[in-house]
């Protein structure tokens, strides 16, 4: 206590009460930032998992004329020029869009 | 025998100046037609699919629609419409264009001819989605011998 009393510099009066109280409000402040970043992770986590499995259902549930389609260019990609040529000559062109009439 | 020998000689070379095409082998044309059957199985599936038929409509769409690719493939003319660009000149240009729009008439007709056949196994809705699926196979068939065409 005595070589307290006799530090080189002068301590302003109260600065040891203000410092705790300071500490304590740093303290709060980190301790609030903490949660709110635990419930950011704990929302951000579960959505772009939820994310991640729709984007493999899109993906793994494919259409099922897309894949017939598919399977078809893949077929006639193979099959002999008569074939394809035979195939080919039956387009009829006509407006898709009845409006364009 | 000068003159039996040239005979004999210009037989060979009339018949060789007129030789047709090699006629396919009996085992090239049962590989064409395994090919067709394999493209005619998917397109029916996938008309399955495109125009919603349950397996009952299903078994009545399908001859209906075996019968009108059959029709289809007795209309269309492959050898006359099929002259490349190249190979146009103003002897066989017209009978090029001749044999295309009698191709584009023949098809018309036959699909007009089978909208009263189908009509009786399909909705008429699903009738216009059968033609527009039609289409655009062979448009992409049209595509394919495009990309075959350029590639040689």
């Amino acid at each position: 206590m005595n070589e307290m009393k006799q530090m080189p510099y002068r301590v302003p009066d109260g600065f040891i009460e203000m410092s705790k109280i300071r500490n304590r409000a740093a303290v709060r402040r980190a301790a609030t930032g903490r949660e709110r970043l635990g419930k950011a992770v704990r929302w951000a986590v579960p959505a772009f998992a939820t994310l991640a499995v729709a984007i493999c259902a899109v993906i793994y549930f494919e259409p099922e004329h897309d894949r017939d389609m598919k399977r078809l260019m893949a077929q006639m990609e193979t099959a002999s020029d008569d074939v394809i040529y035979e195939m080919s000559l039956e387009v009829v062109d006509y407006a898709e869009d009845l409006s364009q009439l | 025998m000068f003159v039996v020998a040239m005979t004999v000689i210009a037989a060979f070379a009339f018949q060789s100046a007129f030789a047709q095409a090699p006629a396919k082998t009996d085992a090239e044309k049962a590989a064409a037609k395994a090919k067709q059957e394999q493209i005619m199985q998917t397109r029916l599936q996938l008309l399955k699919d495109e125009l919603k038929l349950d397996d009952a409509q299903f078994a009545n769409f399908e001859p209906v629609y075996r019968d009108y690719r059959r029709a289809l493939q007795k209309v269309v003319d492959n050898k006359a419409a099929r002259v490349k660009k190249d190979e146009l000149t103003n002897e066989n240009a017209l009978e090029v264009v001749l044999a295309r729009l009698s191709n584009t008439i023949r098809t018309s007709t036959v699909k007009q001819t089978f909208l009263l056949k189908f009509s009786k196994v399909i909705e008429p809705v699903q009738i216009e989605k059968l033609y527009r699926v039609d289409d655009r196979i062979a448009k992409e068939a049209r595509k394919i011998v495009q990309y075959r065409a350029d590639a040689k």
